[in-house]
């Protein structure tokens, strides 16, 4: 019934932790900084993309974290490592922290590099952030795990799937097919693809997949997408796209092609659609749990968080361009309508 | 030494007594003090401090219990306002044509409540119609039978249901809210609530620093907690104690006294709830002690601090106080041990200007006074003691005197005595028999001498102090000197006065007569000079003679026993006779003063107070003897333990005629009278008998046998001072030995004569020298 109780969120003033340490850098000013380093806490923060995009959210984390009395630089050093969404390096990646003895160990991104932290360590505390399921991506056994090492947040993409086709769908109208832009190498890729498989049978659309795996594969896919009539391409949920929303939005605008996203960020770059949770409530939720694990609180006792506000973001100078006509039906469901 | 004796006790045992009753004092005044000063201190500081204690907690009850009071309406108006909608949603299915517009209505709701995850279209007959998730794709007309379920059947029942909270995947909290329409066909709307989003309103609850609202179901479970993942473990608080009270207590009860338990983090808290009225959820706000008390802490520690100052402060100045107080009275008690350990020199210092140093100039004025009166007395003993010694050693020269001056006629008694054994001629042993009779009357004259000092010593004699001519002594005295004076070739000459002086008689002439005699005895050419001389009020009786005169350095001692001026020894003389009227002048109170010139001859001066003259009644004509001698036939008792005393007695009695009884005691006496068969008509009894009874004692007896009346006599060997008051307060007369056969036959005499009158009581002592 007792719970370890989390550090204040509203905290103005550094911890007890960050007193102590910014007393002691004080002292020991051109001391030791091998003293200095031992008594900060490292984290192990690790993405399976390319910093470039992630800026923003990354800010999120770090406010939570200082907001849980850890200040990069001041009482807490994060050791950055980019998979720069080259999976096969996520392995090395985490071994490489993991030799660190990182108190904590973050993975973001992909669900691939939280499944390779998991591999390489039971005992460093793992946070992961996906876009996934954390069951069906095998991380916990569930959301509430009470055991192991591993917690993190989820900001409940992947399973929405059928849902933003059957947004798209309405959207456009009398479309007959739709594609899922995959990118391969996502471990996720194969169920999500059956999965709107069978969503887009229940809708009577024709459905099949592109692929990519870099940016450089975007106008190839979406060209050919734009040959063949497809109406509609519904994003899978990866670290790749995410990383590059910009190349993707332009692409998808260079060939005309009906779009939809699975962050909102998509949309305000100049997206069609986009349907899904907040990425940045994730971050800051990462960054909060991170710093509740800092100040000693078990992975074991927080449980798997996931969102809870779904929005639906469409962008009206995309649907103009692209000649379109929103639904007054679905205009009225849209939370956010970007000029 | 005085000092040191009386100093070594209590000195060498006071310091300790007094050092721990100083303490004591001090502590006593300063326990006191202290106490005075900080127990309003106290009780009003912990006044204070309790007052903001419950002030602090009453108000922050009251913020707590608004604040709980605010959000549960609010999470009520959040749960109402689901209601209403599906109340809507229910009341649009009657009007909505299609189902397409009935989906529109439901993805409107969801857009509208976020906390919708999930709404169903329930037809009148229990089948589902339509279903809009935010997760999922619609399902429209999937027609499945939900006609049984709870969220059906009650809501259909009563209007609204509300179901049990259930945790979706084990970790976020729903809640199925269902609502009936007015009319069966109407259905049943039913909406999958998240409870994660009353996080937002308890999340906005800011009770101070660490002050937490949350929320419990009707079971307990926590179901809205700023720390969501709590919620998410499906955290069961039924166990706390304001859980436990707040599912017990009335729902209605608007204001929560609050309560201080523990919460989730099993910190102690203080807990105010409010219920939420729809759904039998409590809402919670509480706040840590830790930080409930910190203004309270804060009060404390400010009233601490001046609690701590003002105490600080009281003991301080009562230390000083004290000290002030304590201080003067230490010294007056150390000086009054070391004055009462003997230092007399000492003197206590206090000067504080109030009573105390009043008090302690009183005790050194008193032990200067101790002091002074301490010197005079030792002083004082020094004298006595001096004196003492001087009497002593004048005693030894008495005694010496007294008995070389015995011893003399003694002498020539046991000379002349054996000069009658021999066989002499009528003629010569009358002159033998001459010469032991002055012997005999030379001793005989000692012993009243001596006898006279002893009773002026005794202090028996009380003078009759009358109006009488000095010239009545004058003839007297002159008469008796006329011979001896005229014998030395010697001119006696006294002045005729008709003064009339304030003395007794009798003592005066005592006086007189041995002054007169002193100078007959040692004027050896020229003569002497008696005389009145008026002095004012005063008169002086002065002998002058022209003998060899005294020494300055002398005039003291000639007042002495037994004094006499070395030069004049040989003279004849005793050496008494100026003690003696030395003696008499102060019993008299007359001044006697001695002015001599060595050669020329020396002056006595007595001072003596005048009197007025009276008409000089002639002396009673003497009492013609009676030829019929009233001493012949009488019976005389004698008691004396002496046989010889008895036998000189017996001896001379019988030879006067009389009956003569005589007995060694009381008892024999009156046995001896008792064979004779005779009644006493007069005792003498020796004073000093056997078995240490007195002759007063026999008196008595006798007296008790044959009556009051009877007449008696002491006879006393004794010159010491306490037989002859003891005689005197008797009031029988004292013979002194030895008695002169004359005397006594006088005596006997006179008694016989008045018979049984009480005339042979002698009122007042006399001087047995008298004449």
């Amino acid at each position: 019934m007792t719970a370890k109780e989390p550090r204040s969120r509203n905290r103005a003033w550094p911890g007890r932790r960050s007193v102590v340490s910014g007393l002691a850098s004080a002292v020991l000013l051109s001391g030791t900084a091998r003293a200095q380093r031992e008594a900060r806490p490292v984290v192990g923060f690790l993405h399976s993309a390319s910093p470039e995009t992630a800026n923003r959210n990354l800010e999120a984390f770090r406010d939570a974290l200082a907001q849980a009395g850890y200040r990069e630089d001041k009482n807490v050093t994060i050791l950055y490592r980019w998979a720069e969404s080259r999976y096969d390096r996520l392995n090395d990646l985490v071994a490489e922290l993991v030799d660190r003895r990182v108190s904590v160990l973050v993975a973001m991104g992909a669900s691939d590099g939280p499944r390779a932290a998991k591999r390489a360590t039971t005992s460093i505390p793992i946070v992961f952030g996906i876009g996934g399921d954390p069951i069906d991506a095998g991380l916990v056994a569930n959301l509430n795990p009470q055991s192991g090492n591993v917690t993190g947040s989820t900001f409940f993409s992947t399973p929405l799937g059928p849902k933003r086709l059957e947004i798209l769908r309405e959207l456009l109208g009398g479309i007959r097919s739709a594609e899922l832009m995959i990118n391969p190498d996502n471990v996720n890729a194969k169920a999500e693809l059956s999965r709107m498989s069978a969503a887009a049978r229940e809708l009577g659309l024709d459905f099949s997949s592109l692929n990519a795996i870099s940016v450089a594969d975007y106008d190839a896919a979406l060209g050919t997408a734009a040959r063949e009539k497809i109406g509609a391409i519904v994003v899978m949920t990866d670290a790749l796209f995410n990383n590059t929303t910009e190349q993707l939005v332009a692409a998808a605008a260079r060939h005309a092609v009906p779009t939809m996203y699975f962050l909102r960020e998509f949309v305000t770059a100049g997206g069609l659609i986009s349907y899904g949770a907040s990425i940045i409530n994730m971050y800051r939720q990462v960054g909060d749990y991170v710093g509740r694990i800092l100040s000693g609180a078990r992975p074991a006792d927080l449980p798997v968080v996931q969102p809870t506000k779904f929005e639906l973001a469409i962008n009206i100078s995309t649907v103009k361009t692209l000649g379109l006509a929103v639904p007054s039906s679905l205009l009225a469901l849209a939370d956010e309508v970007i000029e | 030494v005085r000092d040191g004796l009386l100093g070594s006790g209590p000195r060498s045992a006071s310091p300790g007594r007094h050092s721990s009753m100083r303490g004591k004092l001090f502590r006593k005044y300063l326990v006191l003090i202290v106490t005075i000063v900080s127990v309003p201190l106290l009780a009003n500081g912990a006044y204070e401090i309790w007052s903001t204690f419950r002030q602090h907690m009453t108000s922050l009850i009251r913020l707590q219990g608004e604040q709980a009071d605010g959000a549960g309406a609010k999470i009520a108006q959040f749960i109402r306002e689901i209601e209403n909608q599906l109340g809507w949603m229910t009341q649009l299915t009657l009007a909505s044509d299609s189902l397409e517009q009935q989906r529109f209505n439901a993805r409107l709701l969801l857009r509208q409540v976020p906390a919708i995850t999930e709404f169903t279209q329930v037809d009148g007959s229990g089948r589902e119609r339509l279903r809009v998730s935010r997760l999922a794709m619609d399902v429209v007309d999937s027609g499945i039978d939900l006609s049984r379920e709870a969220r059906f059947t009650e809501a259909l029942a009563r209007k609204v249901y509300f179901g049990p909270v259930y945790f979706r995947r084990e970790s976020e909290p729903y809640m199925t809210l269902a609502r009936g329409g007015a009319r069966r066909d109407a259905g049943v709307s039913i909406a999958e609530v998240n409870l994660k989003f009353i996080w937002d309103v308890v999340s906005q609850i800011k009770v101070g620093e660490s002050g937490r609202a949350y929320v419990v179901d009707t079971n307990g479970r926590l179901i809205a907690h700023p720390d969501i993942s709590l919620v998410l473990r499906n955290t069961d608080l039924s166990q706390l104690e304001q859980v436990k009270l707040a599912r017990s207590s009335d729902r209605s009860g608007p204001s929560d006294p609050g309560l201080v338990s523990m919460d989730v983090y099993g910190r102690r808290v203080l807990a105010v709830h409010a219920a939420i009225a729809p759904l039998d959820w409590h809402l919670f706000v509480e706040l840590p002690l830790d930080e409930a008390n910190v203004p309270v802490y804060a009060s404390l520690r400010a009233t601490g601090l001046v609690l701590l100052a003002g105490l600080l402060l009281a003991v301080i100045s009562s230390f000083i106080m004290t000290r002030r107080m304590v201080r003067p009275i230490h010294e007056l008690q150390t000086g009054a041990a070391r004055i009462g350990a003997g230092a007399l020199d000492h003197r206590i210092r206090i000067s504080t200007g109030d009573e105390l140093q009043a008090l302690g100039e009183q005790f050194n004025d008193m032990t200067s006074r101790l002091e002074q009166s301490h010197a005079t007395l030792e002083k004082k003993v020094d004298e006595r003691t001096k004196q003492l010694q001087l009497a002593n050693l004048a005693k030894s020269r008495f005694l010496a005197a007294a008995s070389h001056d015995l011893r003399q006629p003694l002498h020539a008694l046991g000379l002349f005595v054996a000069q009658l054994h021999l066989d002499v001629g009528a003629e010569e042993r009358g002159q033998v028999i001459a010469r032991i009779d002055a012997a005999v009357s030379a001793m005989n004259e000692l012993f009243n001498a001596l006898l006279d000092i002893s009773k002026l010593d005794a202090d028996v004699l009380t003078p009759k102090v009358t109006g009488f001519p000095i010239a009545r002594i004058f003839d007297r005295v002159e008469a008796t000197f006329a011979d001896a004076a005229a014998e030395k070739g010697l001119t006696l000459r006294f002045c005729p006065s008709n003064a009339w002086v304030r003395s007794d008689m009798i003592l005066l002439e005592r006086i007189l007569l041995n002054l007169v005699s002193n100078a007959v005895r040692y004027t050896d050419r020229g003569g002497v000079v008696v005389g009145m001389r008026r002095q004012g009020n005063q008169l002086s009786l002065e002998v002058c003679d022209t003998g060899s005169g005294i020494p300055d350095d002398q005039r003291q001692n000639v007042f002495g026993e037994f004094y006499q001026l070395s030069s004049e020894r040989g003279a004849g003389g005793l050496g008494l006779g100026l003690a003696i009227v030395d003696r008499l002048c102060d019993l008299l109170c007359h001044r006697i003063e001695l002015t001599s010139r060595i050669g020329k001859g020396s002056r006595f001066a007595v001072t003596l107070p005048r009197a007025a003259p009276e008409r000089e009644r002639p002396d009673p004509p003497q009492a013609i003897r009676s030829i019929d001698d009233p001493l012949r036939g009488k019976v005389v008792v004698v008691v004396d333990d002496d046989v010889l005393v008895r036998d000189a007695m017996g001896g001379l009695l019988r030879g006067w005629g009389c009956e003569a009884v005589m007995a060694a005691t009381g008892t024999a006496a009156i046995t001896m009278l008792e064979k004779l068969g005779k009644r006493p008509d007069v005792i003498v009894s020796d004073f000093r008998l056997q078995e240490s009874r007195t002759g007063i004692e026999v008196i008595e007896h006798l007296r008790g046998v044959y009556g009051e009346g009877l007449p008696a006599f002491l006879v006393s060997g004794d010159t010491a001072p306490e037989p002859l008051r003891a005689a005197t307060d008797s009031g029988n007369y004292l013979l002194h030995k030895p008695v002169q056969p004359i005397k006594l036959r006088a005596l006997l005499s006179q008694a016989l004569k008045s018979g049984a009158n009480n005339s042979s009581r002698a009122p007042r002592g006399s001087l047995a020298g008298q004449r």
